[in-house]
């Protein structure tokens, strides 16, 4: 086993020879690649099990193995000598978590939550070269977000232990983690039901112990207004966590954005 | 024609014609312009929708076009000034005439003003469901899903009501579910709350809605609803029903159809039944005498009153031979 495989790294450059058949496996996702003189052949599937674990990285492939529900893309593109690079990216949309359970967090108190979202693959010919393919890795729920159907936004949906501590995050290759630091400057204590983390604004980092990461998030909820500020922090945020960037946030924003009510941002 | 044409000879002289001339150089450059204005509006307004885009060029190329014709019009001495005198007369006149035209055209502009429907949009008017292909001055055009091009006057437009598919971006679907009266009520909840929850389409929030809509004829009905993404909903609709029917196969719950047990009721005459197959006849489960008439009873097709197709066939061979009064 490889080191890029024990460490879950799939991300990279991976030379392909003309006509031959190539497979990947990242975590639920599969996907296979035939480069050939003048087109690029991609399968791709999801199992659907968004827990499913392991990497494999660029094994020789049989087209006989490929599932009948694999999804199939064509690419018409003359290359010589065949590179694939794989990417992770942020979702392409944002994401409203809801703990299994609850979490209230009282009067005055400063809360580091730990949370996991699926990253997109993205797979171009060559560093640089043309987007052949960008996909969920696990294939989330969608949902709606906002204080009726008329207004709101489309999100997706994900349920999660909302962990406290990160030694208990379990490390997916194709999962995340998200350091959310919820504080709460008011007088009452509220239980946290569900929040929106503004998953596509964030980047990505690898770190060659703990996997991917975003950018932190700090949500801030006030007394005077009632508002909530949420403001994106650059780098995991978690003292000792060594990580290199490794994807940019899929929409820019600024550094600090507030919203127009805290039930908006946290769903209460 | 040589009469008439020595008559203008007689009447126009050389400076009318060279007015005429002047009026139709007007009138072609107006064209041209208002064209070529149309276009430069149409790309000037990349960024705003279809509607305002096609609102703006025609505006713009219109207003164009007037002012070339008016000064066509000048040019070939028509005067305005006894225009305006009689526009009066004229204003009442033209009112009578085209009364159901200006009620298109102020229509046409409500309807503009109104941004209720867009270019674009899937709507159903009357029944009648399409997407705009355009809001003109007196009508709003249609292409339905058979490819047909429906023409509805703008004042149909504003006096009948008008279903926008498009306006908002989430939309329910609602799948009415009939199951057996012999299951367990509990376990089919869960299980059409559980499909709604697996499928990636169907949103979280709003949540999926599960309403009991009593007892029917044959099932005990069950309405799922389920929200999706505006371009997800045919999807949703399609994969729930063949999530709903795979996963009620695999938990064993029976989708019904409706059933009728056929009853003569004990005061009438009994009713006929044959069986002439002999193989069903003499061996089997189903070698028990024919029930002749009288009671209900569960056992519905199979019995012979009304089956499958070894029913069937069995009815073609009695019919050769079977003597209902014979059976009593």
């Amino acid at each position: 086993m490889s080191d890029a495989v024990r460490a879950g790294r799939w991300w990279g450059e991976t030379p392909l020879t003309a006509g031959g058949l190539r497979a990947w496996r990242i975590g639920p996702y599969r996907l296979w690649v035939r480069a050939t003189a003048r087109e690029w052949r991609l399968w791709s599937f999801a199992s659907g099990d968004a827990m499913e674990d392991g990497v494999t990285l660029a094994i020789e492939a049989d087209e006989a193995e490929l599932p009948a529900n694999a999804g199939v893309t064509r690419v018409g593109l003359a290359v010589d000598a065949p590179v694939l690079v794989l990417k992770p990216a942020p979702a392409d949309r944002d994401v409203v978590v809801r703990p299994d359970i609850p979490v209230v967090v009282p009067s005055g108190v400063r809360l580091d939550l730990y949370l996991t979202t699926a990253v997109w693959v993205i797979a171009t010919a060559g560093t640089g070269g043309p987007t052949l393919l960008d996909q969920p890795s696990h294939r989330l729920s969608d949902t709606w977000f906002g204080p009726n159907t008329l207004e709101g936004e489309l999100a997706y949906a994900i349920r999660t232990a909302a962990r406290l501590e990160l030694e208990e995050i379990p490390h997916r290759p194709h999962r995340a983690i998200t350091k959310v630091t919820v504080v709460n400057g008011t007088r009452d204590a509220f239980p946290l039901e569900k929040l929106k983390v503004p998953v596509a604004a964030l980047a990505l980092y690898a770190s060659p112990e703990t996997g991917l990461w975003t950018d932190h998030v700090t949500l801030e909820r006030r007394q005077a207004t009632d508002e909530a500020e949420a403001s994106v922090g650059s780098g995991p945020g978690v003292p000792g966590v060594r990580a290199e960037r490794v994807a940019e946030p899929r929409v820019t924003t600024t550094p600090r954005f507030s919203l127009n009510a805290f039930g908006r941002l946290l769903g209460v | 024609m040589g009469w008439l044409v020595s008559t203008l000879h007689l009447h126009v002289s050389a400076a009318q014609a060279a007015a005429f001339a002047r009026a139709g150089v007007y009138v072609v450059l107006g064209v041209a312009l208002a064209r070529l204005t149309a276009v430069a509006v149409t790309r000037a307004t990349r960024h705003m929708s279809a509607q305002e885009r096609v609102l703006l060029r025609r505006l713009a190329s219109y207003a164009v076009l007037g002012l070339f014709l008016a000064s066509a019009l000048r040019e070939a001495g028509f005067r305005f000034d006894v225009l305006l005198g009689a526009a009066g007369i004229l204003t009442v006149a033209v009112g009578f005439a085209s009364q159901t035209s200006a009620s298109n055209m102020i229509s046409g502009l409500f309807l503009m003003l109104e941004r209720s429907i867009a270019i674009g949009d899937v709507i159903n008017v009357a029944g009648t469901v399409g997407e705009v292909l355009s809001v003109d001055l007196l009508s709003t055009r249609l292409r339905t899903f058979d490819n047909l091009m429906v023409r509805i006057p703008n004042q149909t437009m504003v006096t009948t009501q008008i279903t926008n598919y498009n306006r908002l971006p989430i939309r329910r679907f609602d799948l009415q579910v009939g199951v057996a009266y012999k299951e367990d009520l509990a376990k089919v909840e869960r299980a059409l709350l559980d499909i709604a929850d697996r499928n990636p389409l169907c949103l979280e929030d709003p949540a999926p809605l599960l309403i009991s809509m009593g007892f029917g004829a044959s099932s005990i009905n069950y309405q799922l609803s389920v929200w999706a993404k505006r371009e997800n909903w045919l999807e949703l609709r399609n994969r729930i029903t063949r999530e709903v029917k795979a996963g009620f196969d695999e938990l064993g719950i029976e989708l019904p159809f409706p059933h009728v047990e056929l009853y003569t009721g004990p005061v009438t005459e009994p009713f006929p039944v044959q069986l002439v197959n002999p193989a069903v006849a003499s061996g089997g489960s189903l070698a028990s005498p024919p029930r002749v008439g009288g009671a209900p009873s569960g056992e519905g097709p199979d019995t012979g009153v009304d089956g499958g197709p070894a029913d069937r066939s069995a009815r073609t061979a009695g019919d050769q031979t079977a003597d209902p009064e014979a059976e009593r």
